[in-house]
């Protein structure tokens, strides 16, 4: 009983993670049909920063996940307008190819700053208290990358149904030449996705680092094991993609404790072709997929 | 097409000159004699330059693979490495049986990649573009988890591979070793010329210009696609089995998905139509590292910069370097060192057919 606890509680957790990562994809997706292989790398951008902030005699934790994630935005949303812009209008295909080029880049130049081993941020930037909820320990970290992941798709969510913002989003995400001719800049709205995606991919580094240790090529990999997620929760849907991403944890966590760890990468992909073979909108998105 | 076959009481000569002058000749010509250039250099250089050389002419068939799918028919896929490593892991478990002697493991690898490449091919039925971008990158972390767990569980260091030997010749190094894999990669690429020249080459192309248009001038778009797809497989699976002899083992390390980064790396640098273009792309991309190793510290040292930061993280600043390459050639330049060209000849026609025109008039 305790295991199967604990494991759910694994699973909603590192789902929490995926998620975040997730809904950032879902977000591009909708805004410029661009599929970006880089969240990885945003997220790797948003742990070493946050790593960097939190040193000792470092600030708040609070201040430090703000500026995180503002600066991570502003990254993001800066690379998009120089170096995306101008061929993601005309070849989203392309530049979403061209992206993981970017996030090599990005790779590349944490492991020369900080080196390959794993970084552990110093003891007490969150409490190491812990809870027990239906015989499952669940420590502070935890608790907050769960309600980081709730909070950041749930404003997405929100912000897409009610406000004006979010409508521009969608009328983009349908349609996109169509929202040009009624005034809406595709341009600026896909910046703005970048933006905000890079702030989501920022949260998950966040997340990611308060319960494990961080190296460059382990946290921009996880960029890549998102994506069974997101084709879970189907590409272009923000709340599927968390969903797909406690999905994947979930399915993580069983195979891990039936077979052993070194079957999890496996499966995991197996889950993904299988879905892009059955059912390529995945569990929400919508049924347009056939790209002429 | 018919420019090609000499009118009659024409010399060889006049041929080839007629060749160079059609569209596209110089610059065919340019590369192609570069690279002859340089496959005769390796030879003949000391055992370092031979060394590269045999990198050079492994990754150029691996190149040749993935350009059959993506050059030839357009569909860019992420699981080059995965492929090479199917070849690698092939040979290396044939090693120690019966079926060890040379030709078999390369055959058997191919056989595999092919296969392989088949069933790869089956989620491009339904769609192109982006799916079939993630179900290759599905299938590259399978096969790699599958080698991963397969290594850890029977050889931690690697799969060893013997040294290559054809019969009683022992062609594991040095000339040997480069003349062979050069001959594997004449064969591969005088296979793949032939088959652009028929209607197969044909069906590619109209795949990759429109898949509607192919399918309603009765193009079988599901077979063409599925044999693309075979086809690179089982090229790029050679290339990995003999990568495996060049090194003597089998890592799982080595197959990454930055293997297959670099390898669409070089047919987008080299020109991504082009075979020729695969070719020069594959050797840019394998010696690069050698010459940033050897040069680069010198440069920044003369620029007054210390390179030690450059010595202490060689492989990271290179991985770093070429993605930023492959950005830029992917966005920017996608027809890479073949479409420079081109387009540098065409500014030189049009500038010698203007001033013809103007000493005329």
């Amino acid at each position: 009983m305790n295991v199967i606890a604990q494991a759910v509680e694994g699973s909603i957790v590192t789902g929490s993670i995926y998620g975040l990562l997730g809904v950032g994809f879902a977000l591009l997706f909708r805004a410029s049909k661009v599929l970006s292989f880089c969240q990885g790398g945003f997220m790797l951008l948003g742990a070493f920063l946050f790593y960097d902030l939190q040193e000792p005699g470092g600030g708040s934790f609070a201040v430090s996940v703000l500026v995180t994630v503002v600066v991570v935005a502003a990254f993001s949303g800066l690379v998009y307008l120089v170096v995306f812009a101008r061929v993601a209008a005309r070849e989203a295909f392309a530049t979403s190819v061209a992206t993981i080029g970017l996030a090599g880049v990005l790779q590349a130049v944490f492991a020369v700053r900080y080196g390959t081993a794993p970084l552990s941020l110093p003891d007490g930037v969150v409490s190491g208290e812990a809870f027990r909820v239906f015989s499952a320990v669940v420590p502070v970290a935890d608790l907050i990358a769960v309600g980081m992941a709730a909070a950041a798709t749930a404003s997405l969510v929100v912000m897409l149904r009610f406000t004006p913002l979010g409508q521009r989003m969608n009328a983009v995400a349908d349609n996109a030449s169509l929202a040009e001719h009624l005034g809406i800049s595709a341009a600026r709205v896909a910046a703005l996705a970048w933006a905000l995606a890079g702030a989501t991919a920022a949260l998950a580094g966040i997340a990611f680092s308060l319960r494990s240790s961080v190296d460059p090529v382990g946290v921009a990999n996880i960029g890549l094991f998102a994506f069974p997620a997101i084709i879970l929760g189907g590409l272009d849907s923000v709340g599927g993609a968390l969903l797909g991403g406690i999905i994947l944890g979930a399915v993580q966590n069983t195979v891990q404790v039936a077979f052993g760890s070194s079957w999890v990468d496996l499966v995991s992909f197996l889950v993904m072709l299988a879905i892009l073979l059955v059912r390529p909108s995945g569990l929400f998105g919508r049924t347009e997929v056939v790209r002429l | 097409m018919t420019a090609r076959t000499p009118k009659a009481g024409e010399g060889p000569l006049a041929g080839a000159v007629r060749a160079l002058a059609r569209p596209g000749g110089p610059t065919r010509a340019l590369l192609g004699g570069a690279l002859l250039a340089g496959a005769v250099y390796a030879a003949f250089g000391g055992p370092f330059i031979n060394l590269i050389g045999q990198s050079c002419a492994v990754f150029a068939i691996a190149a040749l693979g993935q350009s059959i799918l993506m050059g030839s028919a357009g569909q860019v896929a992420f699981s080059g490495g995965a492929f090479m490593a199917i070849g690698a892991f092939t040979t290396g478990m044939l090693s120690g049986t019966p079926l060890e002697p040379f030709p078999i493991p390369l055959v058997a690898g191919a056989l595999i990649g092919w296969a392989v490449g088949l069933v790869s091919g089956l989620p491009g039925l339904r769609f192109r573009g982006l799916y079939l971008l993630l179900a290759s990158l599905a299938l590259q972390f399978i096969v790699l988890s599958l080698a991963h767990t397969y290594q850890s569980a029977h050889h931690p260091a690697g799969v060893l591979v013997p040294p290559l030997r054809l019969g009683p010749l022992d062609l594991s190094s040095g000339r040997a070793l480069y003349f062979t894999l050069l001959a594997v990669l004449a064969v591969v690429y005088a296979a793949a010329w032939a088959v652009e020249r028929t209607g197969v080459g044909l069906a590619w192309r109209a795949l990759r210009e429109s898949e509607v248009a192919a399918a309603v001038s009765g193009v079988d778009v599901t077979r063409w696609k599925l044999y693309a797809f075979a086809a690179s497989g089982a090229v790029t699976a050679m290339a990995g089995s003999l990568f495996a002899y060049l090194v003597g083992r089998a890592d799982y390390q080595s197959y990454e998905l930055a293997l297959s980064i670099s390898l669409i790396t070089m047919i987008f640098i080299g020109g991504i139509r082009s075979r020729l273009g695969a070719l020069a792309g594959a050797v840019v991309i394998t010696t690069l590292p050698y010459l940033l190793q050897n040069n680069l510290s010198v440069w920044l040292g003369g620029l007054g910069l210390d390179a030690g930061w450059y010595a202490a993280n060689q492989s990271q600043v290179n991985a770093g370097l070429f993605s930023l390459l492959f950005l830029l050639v992917v966005l920017f330049e996608p027809h890479g060192v073949e479409g420079i060209l081109l387009k540098a000849e065409r500014a030189v026609r049009a500038r010698s057919r203007h001033r013809t025109a103007g000493g005329a008039s």
